[in-house]
């Protein structure tokens, strides 16, 4: 079986998606990167580092868990235990290794998504299979009510845009 | 008095070539092969104190030289040089035994915009190469920082202003990451992006491209 460009990529630098257990659901696009796409976004890239990029406003600039997890509240999500599904809420994992943070995926669908550096996102059913060593592990979790993410409800996702 | 080591030095240094060059020995007197015909003229095989073929690290190639004009003439590779430089930031047709024309040791320099256009070359494929191997290495990361934090990427900010075009001509294909280098590289000079902009990476290119058009590093 011929192998994907999109496989070849994932499997080369995710080896424990080599079971096949995962599924590419983009193209591959520099528009917006994972902690974009973990907060629901996908036309601009958030970064704490670099000053070309967005990050929310009145939230530390720096690559540490606490800026993260104050930076994803902006989005009305709170801490939680673990990642396992519950109904009503939906969920995001940051992964970190020793540097900090590296890394953030959303639960969709009862599995979870993941945009991969500049190339594609994918929908992996479970959190280990995206662990390496430049993302480490999900270290933190965080949740709110799936009404957020209804636009008939809310205009808006994220308090700093309003 | 004559200080015969001053004599004897000067004997040395006036020596010619212990083997004439067929481009001037007196049969083919009148022709400098390798150099157009109008040179022929315009010089002269009379004042041609020494031609002949000359290679070094970075230049070989046939090469006359007129003191009475103070000038030289090469032919690299086909490619014909009115104007070479005789200088000291050269190659030399060999340390052991250089070259003397007339007493003169022979430096030969291709001309600077020859040397100019090898080097931007060189440096592009350089560039190429580390940018290639710096997208292998970090295009599954997520954070600039974490990216910029890669060996081949710092070797291409270590390059500096002179590498700015090319990233630059990099810029009108790819959005890669590259604003990091530009700011590392343009420092205070960086444009500022505003918080509406922040992020949207087509955007964020499109101002740079005008910062590079507007200081000069990206041309039309």
């Amino acid at each position: 079986m011929v192998m994907s460009p999109a496989d070849i990529w994932v499997q080369h630098h995710f080896p424990n998606l080599r079971n096949g257990q995962y599924r590419v659901t983009s193209e591959d696009t520099r528009d917006y990167n994972c902690l974009a796409w973990a907060a629901g976004e996908n036309d601009r890239k958030w970064d704490p580092n670099d000053p070309d990029h967005h990050w929310p406003d009145g939230v530390l600039r720096e690559q540490t868990m606490p800026a993260f997890i104050a930076a994803y509240a902006t989005c009305h999500y709170v801490e939680c235990q673990d990642g396992e599904s519950e109904e009503g809420f939906e969920k995001i994992a940051i992964y970190a290794n020793q540097r900090g943070p590296q890394h953030a995926a959303k639960q969709l669908n009862g599995a979870w998504s993941s945009k991969l550096g500049d190339g594609w996102d994918i929908e992996h059913p479970t959190l280990e299979g995206i662990e390496n060593s430049a993302y480490g592990k999900a270290v933190a979790f965080m949740k709110r009510p799936t009404t957020f993410n209804d636009p008939k409800l809310f205009v808006n996702e994220c308090d700093y845009e309003k | 008095m004559i200080d015969n080591d001053l004599l004897s030095s000067m004997q040395g240094r006036l020596q010619k070539p212990t083997k004439p060059s067929p481009y001037t020995s007196p049969a083919r007197r009148r022709t400098l092969i390798g150099f157009p015909p109008e040179l022929q003229g315009a010089f002269g095989s009379g004042q041609t104190a020494f031609a002949g073929q000359v290679s070094g690290d970075r230049f070989s190639g046939n090469v006359a030289i007129f003191p009475r004009s103070n000038r030289i003439v090469v032919n690299q590779n086909g490619v014909f040089i009115p104007q070479a430089v005789l200088g000291n930031d050269v190659v030399v047709a060999s340390e052991k035994e250089p070259l003397r024309a007339g007493g003169i040791r022979v430096i030969v320099s291709a001309q600077p915009r020859v040397a100019q256009a090898e080097a931007q070359e060189s440096l592009e494929l350089e560039f190429k190469s580390l940018a290639q191997r710096w997208r292998n290495e970090t295009a599954h990361l997520s954070i600039a920082s974490e990216k910029a934090n890669n060996f081949a990427y710092q070797q291409i900010v270590g390059m500096g202003e002179k590498v700015l075009p090319i990233i630059f001509r990099e810029l009108e294909t790819t959005t890669s990451d590259w604003f990091w280098a530009l700011r590392a590289i343009a420092r205070d000079r960086a444009p500022v992006i505003s918080a509406e902009d922040r992020g949207r990476v087509r955007r964020i290119a499109e101002i740079w491209m005008e910062w590079g058009r507007q200081n000069g590093y990206v041309s039309g």
